[in-house]
């Protein structure tokens, strides 16, 4: 399999993980959204740095060739492969504690 | 010093989660345990994939911009990345949960 099918896999992973595993449902929130704008900003930096110098090397034949300056467009679904189980995760421990220690205000549903 | 180019870009990285994780305005100080397990818990998969693939021939490193301490076949530069981006990527998330809140 080439890194351009697994990181596709791996994306809808993390997809199934939010959305049906976890109940997350972070894709369906504004914060996300936010949040995933200013990480695709530090994204272009430190992946742009990474392969500018290039610290990374990609073989031609894992990709399909496409490339946002020196980035390899699959590395744009390797970041949210990566980034969205963390947060669903994180998430996810953090509203089991406060249903532990405190009721939910409003039905346990985030406003935002 | 060039040697050392993957490793302070993790450390900057990972530099603005270690400066605020206490900051009161943020649950993450009363969840920072949470962070360091999400971390953990998504690490092995990728880590795992990263070995494969290393091996594989998807993706090499440069040596000269890594220290050469390696951990089976990745730079400890590399293993760094999926403890240093994870727990940026937490602190990112409270910021943006602060502002909107606010």
């Amino acid at each position: 399999m080439t890194y351009t099918a697994i990181v596709l896999i791996a994306a809808a992973v993390a997809l199934v993980l939010d959305v049906f595993v976890l109940r997350t449902r972070l894709v369906l929130r504004r914060r996300y959204w936010v949040f995933m704008a200013v990480m695709t900003g530090f994204f272009l930096i430190v992946n742009g740095i990474l392969t500018a110098l290039p610290i990374v090397m990609y073989s031609s034949h894992a990709i399909i060739g496409l490339r946002v300056v020196t980035i390899p467009i699959e590395d744009f679904a390797y970041m949210y492969a990566l980034i969205t189980p963390v947060i669903a995760l994180y998430e996810w421990f953090s509203a089991r504690k406060d249903e532990r220690t405190q009721p939910p205000r409003n039905g346990g549903q985030e406003e935002n | 010093m060039e040697s050392y180019t993957y490793l302070v870009l993790m450390a900057l990285t990972v530099l603005p989660f270690i400066v605020k994780y206490r900051d009161r305005n943020m649950p993450l100080h009363r969840n920072v345990r949470y962070a360091f397990a999400a971390t953990a818990i998504v690490a092995v998969p990728f880590l795992v994939w990263d070995v494969i693939v290393t091996e594989a021939g998807h993706w090499s490193f440069s040596d000269t911009y890594t220290t050469g301490i390696t951990i089976i076949n990745l730079p400890l530069e590399e293993v760094l990345f999926f403890i240093a981006v994870p727990l940026a990527a937490v602190l990112v998330w409270e910021t943006v949960g602060f502002y909107l809140k606010r």
